[in-house]
């Protein structure tokens, strides 16, 4: 296992390297000079002003050493400052990934409690009212932009109902609220974030545990347990589902970058301190370093959940440990 | 039975408190509602977009020069009637050569951190202003400074190579502290999240994306703010920000035409809201770029406006809101010439005029052409701002009615800015300008800044404005600059280097339960430290400081 | 093709999305507006015998717009998609066809690509390069190929082996024949499920784009910004915020559902 783990990891740094190429040069290649928001238009700027703030940048290098002097420093975990306020870039990343880890996570988890029964159901009665009537659920979920759906959801419960409030992270007073009214106060607020985020993803994960069910009830160990006069329940859940739900994970694995970018729309129109509107906010101000940053440790990220996901596959199926290179 | 008795006595205290509650508010009554303003509660307004930098000469973006605005002081302010007053400083006195301004400053104003401040720190404000490693972009104004002296702690003297008159009013240029910044980088302090200022308020807490909560300077020298906390919460989306207010979780916003008009008129506005229309200070435009042949023809930009309908605009993309524009100032400012008026809409004189300049539609396409050239070009605008876009989609009718086809592109301001307008790779480009209260038009409108990256990017060149324009910045007696800068202002319209827009109103919506709020000239949040809550009103905690 | 039409799913979304596509390619014909003609005096009218589904805040009416809208957003989801698959089906039948260092430098490629949250990379290369119409199919495409890489790849690592191919080989044809004639045709069934998956999400990411100020520009209306504009008379005009999510909201179930439909018809799960 551990031969596994540490082969799995090798296998990643040409990854990684590819990853900071890729996002180096997209970057570098586009127009738009980070210092020029400095000044925003503001006719009290004198041109040697805005020239004096290029080279401070270290902007006037050739863009193949700006790459090399970047990669030597993020390999001592070196993101840089960020062009627009001068902080280091993994202390701003650092402040704002847990919020975007956490909604990403509790949906993943939702999705997941939603979509394998779902799966289930929809497979062993295969073309029934309900399976029909369950796809068509989740690719409304699937299909709806999610902004909008936001919208009219937060006109409805936090302007016209009033039940659930509408923006942000806390209330106003939160700091004075007890350890309880806290806990409520931000479940509150993360509610329509996280579910939302849950129905617009849940469409994939549900159509592929009903797949995978379906194909796992096909199988001929399935034909044996029935055959053996195992009770319809056993077979479906202690048989078949096992074998299902294993395929899921690595699916769960795989959506962490589509997870990571649909938070840019998420945290905007939610007004969530997250990574996703850090990432949007970088673009459109050419703050490089926090680009570069974020692409990088996104991508990392979903290193990371793959290889998890890799991991707890062959940690239950120990075919895999072997025939993987 | 102590128990009982405790019960009791607290029983009679709240009576007791009642009546003299009663007592107090009777007594107020009869002697008047000025003393009644009550402290405490805070007010809640919102940004698009977190703040950047509390260092205030480092501010460039909106949210960080307002919230800085709070925490700092200048030399001078302006009052509500836009007349320039001490603000840091308690007089000054300007050299009959118009090279020397000496400043008086008040006594006792100290730091947020006690320490007194003086004409030293002044002077560590101008020297960082121009020292080339600090990232400000507001060294311009002060490079024409030659010495800045502190003559004792109260008393500083200001010198100039040669006489500037908007000069003076730069000194609104927040100070900072010495004696904390005296051995920081500027650009990598921590200061920028921890200032410390002489403002009316303190910051007390910066929650990154989520809100800047400031909390009342209770030794602010021009004594102490009503409202306890100001708390502005990060929204970057304006629609939900909306939302938000109808929440109530908002107390200060400002409205889009649309929300102004229309979506404000309910009863639960009338009831919970004000409502407030003031001059806004800005105007929009469309430029056009001089060096393209087709616009270097006076005639051509002129029929350009008589081709389209400003007041058009103002309907249906201001909804009324707004004023048409005739030159590069708003009505309001002193050098305002009156004597301009705007052209009529006049399609066919548009036509005629065209025609006189060669253009018109030689081969019956429906587009006019000069030399086997149509008349064809592409307006630039930046994105976010959608009344500049439905402007722009309105232009574009127009002109195809006199058979000019313009493009509109969308561009992201980042680009939008270095890569056409500083580059000068735009044939017209439609923006606005946000005006300082002094007419100072130089780097606007001055053949010699048509440099790139500089702001008279759509190259106006006039000998005779320059020289005005020159002038106007040596001269100190108001009646006399206005005489100048009114004979600009007559001979830009001419000229059209611009098509002036419009100018529109700046509106906004806040919480009734603000008393004091007094709109001006200036616009309304001159006197905020006087904006209050009466008691039973009050929403939120007060912040007490230990 | 009678099998095909037997499957509800694809009955239900091939009618839902054929009506569209109708609407779209007959847009000039369907209605007697032009989708950009401004009147500032019928700003915001309701819906009526004149606007069927009444006018935005610029007085134009909402009904063209949204079947020229249909036609923007469909291009934008069928161009992204055919970038998408080509890029995909090349490398993916010379990664699988000729194996080798080739095949593993392809399938690092996807792998990297993989990684990337594709919203970050798509959003930076389209607020660097000005969001045009053309930009956004091309980026989308662009980023959007490698599940279709791996798909076919993985059919012709299982074809090469079928008899009818080897017998090509023993017969002497050349290996462009082969991919081209063979191996790329008779794994087309995945291919096609999720190229019609892949126009909804593009249609879908168009209007996040637009969300962020990145989709279609005006005066083009295109689903996504239709949407957008909406949002600010929310509360004010409820056709301009209903129709157009109703329109990309039956656009993409119907693409959905037909390739569902697909899938079910071909067997092939993935």
């Amino acid at each position: 296992m551990i031969r596994f783990i540490i082969k799995r990891l090798l296998g990643l740094l040409p990854l990684l390297l590819g990853i900071t190429l890729i996002s180096f040069f997209v970057i570098h290649l586009s127009p738009g000079e980070p210092t020029v928001l400095q000044e925003s238009m503001n006719p009290k700027v004198s041109l040697e002003v805005k020239e004096r703030l290029l080279k401070l940048y270290d902007l006037d290098k050739p863009i193949y050493v700006q790459y090399i002097n970047w990669l030597a420093r993020i390999i001592r975990f070196d993101f840089g400052t960020s062009f627009i306020d001068g902080r280091p870039v993994i202390e701003k990343i650092a402040r704002r990934l847990p919020l975007t880890l956490f909604i990403n996570i509790t949906s993943m988890m939702l999705i997941f409690l939603i979509a394998v029964p779902l799966g289930v159901i929809s497979a062993v009665k295969k073309n029934s009212v309900f399976d029909r009537s369950m796809t068509i659920f989740v690719f409304i979920g699937f299909a709806m932009p999610t902004f909008w759906l936001a919208l009219l959801l937060m006109d409805l419960l936090g302007v016209k109902l009033g039940v659930l409030p509408v923006v942000g992270l806390k209330s106003i007073d939160f700091e004075y609220f007890n350890f309880f009214e806290k806990i409520f106060d931000l479940a509150g607020h993360l509610a329509l974030p996280i579910v939302l985020s849950a129905f617009s993803g849940l469409a994939g994960i549900s159509r592929y545990m009903r797949t995978s069910m379906v194909n796992a009830l096909k199988a001929p160990y399935i034909y044996t347990a029935r055959a053996k006069g195992l009770p319809e329940s056993q077979v479906i859940f202690k048989h078949a589902l096992r074998n299902a739900v294993l395929p899921i994970v690595t699916i769960l694995g795989l959506s962490v970058p589509g997870l990571i970018g649909g938070s840019v729309i998420f945290e905007t129109i939610f007004s969530l301190p997250g990574m996703g509107r850090l990432f949007y906010e970088a673009v459109m101000q050419r703050d490089y370093s926090m680009i570069m940053a974020s692409l990088v440790i996104g991508a990392f990220l979903t290193l990371i959940g793959n290889l998890l996901a890799d991991i707890s596959y062959a940690y239950v199926d120990p075919r895999i440990r072997y025939s993987k290179q | 039975m102590p128990v009982k008795k405790t019960i009791n006595s607290s029983i009679l205290r709240k009576r007791y408190f009642k009546k003299l509650s009663f007592i107090t508010v009777v007594f107020l009554f009869i002697a008047g509602i000025s003393l009644a303003c009550d402290y405490g509660d805070a007010l809640i307004n919102a940004s698009s977009a977190d703040a950047r930098t509390l260092v205030p000469i480092l501010a460039s973006d909106t949210a960080s020069s307002s919230i800085s605005g709070l925490i700092f002081n200048g030399l001078v302010k302006y009052d509500k009637d836009i007349n320039l007053i001490g603000d840091l400083s308690e007089s000054w006195q300007v050299s009959s050569d118009n090279l020397e301004i000496v400043f008086r400053l008040k006594e006792n104003i100290t730091w947020h951190d006690g320490v007194e401040f003086s004409a030293e720190d002044v002077k560590f404000t101008y020297e960082k202003l121009i020292d080339p490693e600090v990232r400000t972009p507001y060294s311009g104004d002060f490079e024409r400074v030659a010495s800045v002296e502190v003559i004792d702690p109260l008393t500083l003297k200001v010198s100039y190579k040669e006489p500037f008159s908007p000069g003076l009013a730069s000194w609104g240029m927040p100070i900072i502290p010495k004696h904390i910044l005296a051995k920081e980088d500027l650009n990598t302090t921590e200061f920028s999240r921890a200032p410390i200022g002489t403002g009316p308020y303190k910051l007390r807490k910066w929650v990154t994306q989520e809100k800047i909560e400031l909390v009342a300077n209770e030794d602010y020298f021009e004594g102490q703010p009503y409202i306890s906390r100001i708390i502005t919460r990060i929204i970057p989306d304006s629609d939900t920000l909306f939302l938000e207010l109808q929440t109530k979780n908002i107390d200060w916003m400002g409205l889009t035409p649309l929300q102004y008009n229309k979506k404000t008129n309910s009863n639960f506005f009338k009831d919970n809201f004000n409502k407030f229309r003031t001059q806004a200070f800005q105007y929009t435009y469309l430029g056009y770029n001089l060096n393209d042949p087709k616009f270097k023809d006076k005639r051509v930009r002129q029929a350009l406006n008589y081709a389209v309908d400003k007041q058009e605009i103002i309907d249906g993309v201001l909804l009324g809101l707004g004023r048409v524009c005739t030159g590069p100032f708003i009505p309001e400012s002193w050098a305002y010439n009156d004597n301009v008026e705007p052209v009529k809409f006049d399609p066919e004189r548009a036509k005629k005029l065209l025609k006189q300049a060669g253009w018109f539609d030689s081969d019956k396409d429906g587009i006019i052409d000069k030399n086997g050239q149509k008349f064809e070009f592409t307006l630039i605008t930046n994105q976010g701002n959608d009344l500049r876009i439905s402007s722009a989609q309105i232009i574009q009718k127009r002109l195809a009615d006199i058979g000019i086809r313009m493009k509109i592109k969308v561009i992201e301001w980042s680009s939008f800015l270095s890569e056409f307008i500083d580059k000068r790779r735009f044939e017209a480009v439609l923006l606005g300008w946000s005006l300082s209260r002094d007419p100072d038009n130089f780097d606007i409108f001055h053949s010699s800044k048509i440099k790139e990256g500089e702001f008279n990017f759509v190259s106006y060149k006039n000998p005779e404005v320059d020289k005005l324009l020159i002038e106007g910045r040596r001269i100190f007696i108001q009646s006399k600059r206005a005489q100048i800068y009114k004979q600009v202002h007559k001979m830009i319209y001419d000229d059209q280097p611009y098509m002036f827009l419009y100018v529109p109103d700046s509106l906004s919506i806040i919480d009734n339960r603000f008393k004091g709020i007094n709109p001006a000239p200036l616009g309304i949040s001159y006197n905020l430290i006087k904006w209050w809550v009466e008691k039973k009103d009050q929403r939120y905690r007060n912040y007490f400081s230990q | 093709m009678k099998k095909v039409f037997r499957n509800k799913l694809v009955v239900v979304g091939f009618v839902i999305v054929f009506l569209f596509l109708v609407l779209a390619v007959f847009a000039q014909i369907i209605t007697k507006y032009d989708p950009t003609a401004i009147v500032v005096e019928d700003a915001l009218l309701a819906p009526s015998a004149d606007h069927w589904l009444g006018t935005d805040q610029l007085g134009r009416d909402v009904f063209t717009r949204l079947v020229f809208g249909a036609r923007i957003s469909l291009s934008v989801g069928f161009i992204a998609v055919g970038i998408a698959t080509l890029i995909g089906v090349i490398l993916g039948s010379i990664a699988g066809y000729y194996r080798g260092w080739l095949d593993s430098a392809i399938m690092r490629f996807v792998d990297i690509m993989l990684c990337f949250p594709v919203f970050f990379l798509l959003l930076a290369v389209i607020a660097f390069l000005e969001p045009s119409i053309f930009n956004i199919m091309i980026v989308i495409g662009l980023t959007s190929w490698m599940g279709v890489t791996r798909l076919i790849r993985a059919e012709i690592l299982s074809l090469k082996e079928r008899e009818f191919i080897l017998a090509e080989h023993a017969l002497g044809a050349s290996s462009a024949r082969v991919i081209l004639r063979h191996l790329i045709p008779n794994s087309i069934g995945p291919v096609l499920v999720s190229a019609t998956l892949g126009v909804g999400a593009a249609i879908l990411v168009e209007s996040s784009l637009s969300f962020l100020g990145l989709g279609v520009q005006p005066p083009t209306p295109s689903w996504g910004n239709m949407l957008i504009e909406a949002k600010a008379t929310l509360g004010v005009a409820w056709w301009l915020t209903v129709f157009p999510g109703v329109a990309i909201l039956f656009t993409i179930l119907g693409f959905n559902l037909l390739g569902e439909g697909l899938r079910e018809v071909f067997g092939y799960n993935g």
